[in-house]
């Protein structure tokens, strides 16, 4: 089981009680887990994350600009989207190859997601 | 004593012949026997000759004659008696004389002569008859007589009395301008035609020119008088050479017409001739102005008439005691209840007693003041409703005019239109939660989110030992509070989707601001706009409709978002102030985006004008109207630098309603 194993994982979304749900799950499930309230907080934080679970609209800098930025600083973050927004807010422009998961979303999606998230970026 | 007296028939010769009065002496049977000198001058005669011997009776005519016999037998019987009679003298005059006979008796009182003294009294009878005829004329004028028939009276009252001439009057148009007939019965008709419709001026005739200067005009002989210069040819043809005219005025001193009389010679008027057209001119006065203010008050009630039976209202006069008096309405059918059911009882006996107690508050406020009093009322007929708006007034001290009015088909619109306006508002609503649906979607989504998430974590944490029971409480304390925090959403959305009635209360307009801030929070996310809000503390409330203010807030809230799509990023800026001043709350909604187009800015509050890509354009339109139901105004204007602001203005509640 991948939830076996202990991740160490980053939770960004602006709303405080779904941050405190995630955490709560993730770290029933054994992970490790750091909160961060804005992609900017975010940024400067500086840890390594297994997997970073980011929402996509965010005061300030959204998910997807925070993936540019990282993506153009060379960097490449193992990350799984979650989102609030149907598809026609979100357009075209949410990358096909990053899971994204529609709020609410069950346990089994998100451990999935994780795991294909982690197991290819192991 | 005799010395030095003439003998007693001498003297009575003397006093005879001395008489200035017509003296005869009259045998039995009934003849002229003597006549004095005055008498041949006063009957036109050239000696006594000519009347002795004629029997005196037959000098009088008609019903004179009559009363001379009369008299004759009376004094040959004994008795002294007199009359009053009219006969022609030998030339022609006609004379009016006053009559005594007197009995002559010899010693043994056997009536052998009569004694007649006639004294020439015409004059004396024609002033009374030209007195009578001018009374005549003034009554004719009091009952109303028509004007030509009383000029012409006045006309021919003047000729009788002035013998050789005619008169004639004629009115001046209204227009101040030109001649009109007025009575000239005696002169020519070719005349009368060719000076109709003439204009006055300084040389139009004596009457023309009597009219143009307001003042009495003498022409003495129309040949060489340059009044006459523009008529001459006229007058001649019809044989006038002398005339003189007296403009009539009215009591205000303005020219009516002029009273003229004509003479065949060349001559100047004497005193008396130029007295009576001054009088006859007073007297045309007063007729032509009492004709006048006749006919103006016969067009008033003839105009009066012609509105009252273009006004579909019905008129009821009362007195003050609620009493039917009178009634107008132009198809009396159409009265609920007919005429001679009403009038003459009390309102409360007619009408139903929340209307009569109604009118009787209207007319006590209507008496008290000249304020005219509106109240309306609805009553049952033919299975419909019917509404009317009856305006009361005071006519004078004791009547009341009621007007009423059916506003029937005025109420089912304004019924008809306040229905639509509900559902136009709510249509919009809806149509504007449609444009929210994602950003709604998302707000569900976050507490649906945290709710799963923390029954999951519960599971887990349950199925763990040892049982975590404090975090698992705390999840479990997370899914309510977040399910409240959905249903709150929920709550939100079914309120604007409410078809409801409109319902007032005191309303803080921060709180419908936080309200519709609330809701859009996550559209402002995903636009990117940052928001600010300037709420005054202690808004003092409004009287409203909370769903309604909602709306416009709503409604201007993202009109200002979509404004910003094409902004910078940092010029993403809404902004929504609340204040209060001068007994209004002012809440005003303001975007830095494209602001209103200079040419639109007096449309905007038009239906179906619009700057957005999605909406009907409705929403400022229903915007407005909510504010307008609100007794505010909305203001739209754009802001110096970029952007515009939207303004609305609404009274504060009244205080003693803020219990």
């Amino acid at each position: 089981m991948v939830d076996s194993t202990a991740m160490n994982l980053a939770v960004v979304d602006d709303d405080v009680d779904v941050r405190a749900a995630l955490n709560r799950l993730l770290r029933a499930m054994g992970h490790q887990v750091r909160l961060f309230a804005s992609a900017e907080e975010f940024a400067g934080d500086g840890h390594d994350f297994d997997c970073v679970i980011l929402d996509i609209r965010l005061p300030g800098l959204n998910g997807l600009e925070l993936r540019e930025q990282t993506r153009a600083a060379g960097r490449c973050l193992p990350l799984v989207f979650i989102t609030g927004d149907g598809d026609y807010l979100l357009g075209d422009d949410v990358p096909t190859d990053v899971p994204t998961l529609r709020k609410p979303f069950d346990e089994d999606s998100l451990v999935a997601a994780l795991s294909l998230v982690v197991g290819s970026f192991r | 004593m005799t010395v030095g007296l003439p003998p007693f028939e001498l003297l009575g010769r003397h006093l005879i012949e001395g008489s200035t009065d017509c003296v005869k002496l009259i045998d039995l049977d009934g003849r002229v026997v003597y006549l004095n000198s005055a008498g041949i001058e006063l009957l036109d005669l050239n000696c006594t000759e000519d009347l002795v011997g004629r029997v005196w009776v037959d000098l009088w005519e008609g019903e004179h004659q009559a009363a001379a016999r009369a008299v004759v037998a009376r004094a040959m019987a004994g008795e002294r008696t007199s009359f009053e009679g009219f006969c022609r003298t030998a030339r022609g005059a006609d004379k009016w004389w006053d009559v005594v006979v007197t009995p002559i008796a010899d010693n043994d009182g056997i009536v052998v002569q009569l004694l007649t003294i006639s004294r020439d009294i015409t004059e004396k009878r024609q002033a009374a008859d030209f007195r009578a005829g001018q009374q005549h004329v003034l009554e004719m004028i009091a009952t109303g007589a028509a004007l030509d028939v009383i000029l012409t009276r006045l006309v021919q009252l003047v000729e009788r009395h002035s013998a050789g001439m005619w008169c004639s009057v004629i009115l001046l148009d209204e227009d101040g301008m030109h001649l009109r007939r007025g009575a000239a019965p005696s002169l020519p008709e070719g005349y009368n035609q060719a000076i109709e419709g003439a204009a006055i001026g300084p040389r139009t005739g004596s009457c023309g020119t009597a009219m143009y200067f307001g003042r009495t005009t003498v022409v003495t002989d129309v040949l060489v008088d340059p009044v006459w210069e523009d008529y001459r040819e006229l007058a001649v043809a019809y044989g006038f050479r002398a005339c003189w005219s007296t403009p009539i005025f009215s009591a205000q001193k303005r020219v009516l017409g002029s009273f003229a009389m004509y003479y065949p010679d060349p001559r100047p008027p004497l005193d008396e001739e130029a007295r009576l057209v001054e009088v006859a001119a007073n007297i045309a006065g007063i007729a032509i102005e009492h004709h006048r203010t006749l006919e103006a008050l016969r067009r008033s009630e003839e105009r009066n008439r012609a509105i009252l039976r273009a006004i579909p209202d019905w008129m009821f006069i009362l007195d003050p005691n609620g009493v039917f008096v009178d009634y107008h309405a132009k198809n009396p059918a159409d009265l609920l209840v007919p005429p001679e059911v009403f009038l003459g009882k009390a309102i409360w006996e007619v009408l139903p007693p929340v209307i009569s107690s109604a009118l009787e508050t209207a007319m006590a406020g209507a008496l008290a003041s000249d304020e005219p009093k509106k109240f309306e009322y609805s009553l049952e007929s033919d299975q419909a409703q019917h509404f009317y708006e009856a305006c009361v007034v005071r006519c004078d001290a004791n009547r009341i005019l009621s007007i009423v009015r059916d506003i029937t088909d005025r109420k089912r619109a304004e019924m008809d239109a306040h229905v639509q306006r509900r559902e136009l508002a709510h249509l919009s609503r809806v149509a504007t939660l449609g444009e929210l649906s994602g950003a709604m979607a998302h707000e569900l989504s976050q507490p649906m989110s945290a709710i799963l998430i923390n029954a999951y974590a519960a599971m887990r944490l349950l199925s763990q030992e040892p049982v975590d029971l404090a975090e698992t409480k705390a999840a479990i304390e997370d899914i309510i509070s977040n399910d409240k925090r959905a249903g709150a959403v929920i709550e939100r959305l079914r309120t604007l989707l409410k078809k409801g009635h409109i319902a007032f209360e005191a309303i803080d307009l921060n709180d419908v601001a936080r309200d519709v801030l609330d809701l859009t929070r996550s559209d402002f996310l995903a636009r990117r706009i940052s928001v600010t809000t300037h709420l005054a503390p202690a808004l003092p409330p409004i009287d409203g409709d909370r769903v309604q203010l909602q709306q416009v807030l709503l409604n201007l809230v993202l009109n200002a978002c979509e404004s910003m799509n094409a902004s910078e990023m940092h010029e993403r800026r809404l902004t929504v102030t609340t204040t209060t001043n001068d007994g209004f709350v002012r809440i005003a909604v303001s975007d830095r985006g494209v602001g209103i187009p200079e040419d639109q800015r007096a449309a905007v509050f038009e239906p179906f004008v619009t700057f957005r890509e999605q909406g009907l354009g409705l929403g400022l339109a229903i915007s407005r109207s909510i504010i307008l139901t609100h007794g505010g105004r909305i203001v739209a204007e754009n802001n110096p630098d970029r952007g515009a602001t939207f303004t609305c203005l609404i009274p504060m509640r009244p205080v003693a309603a803020t219990v």
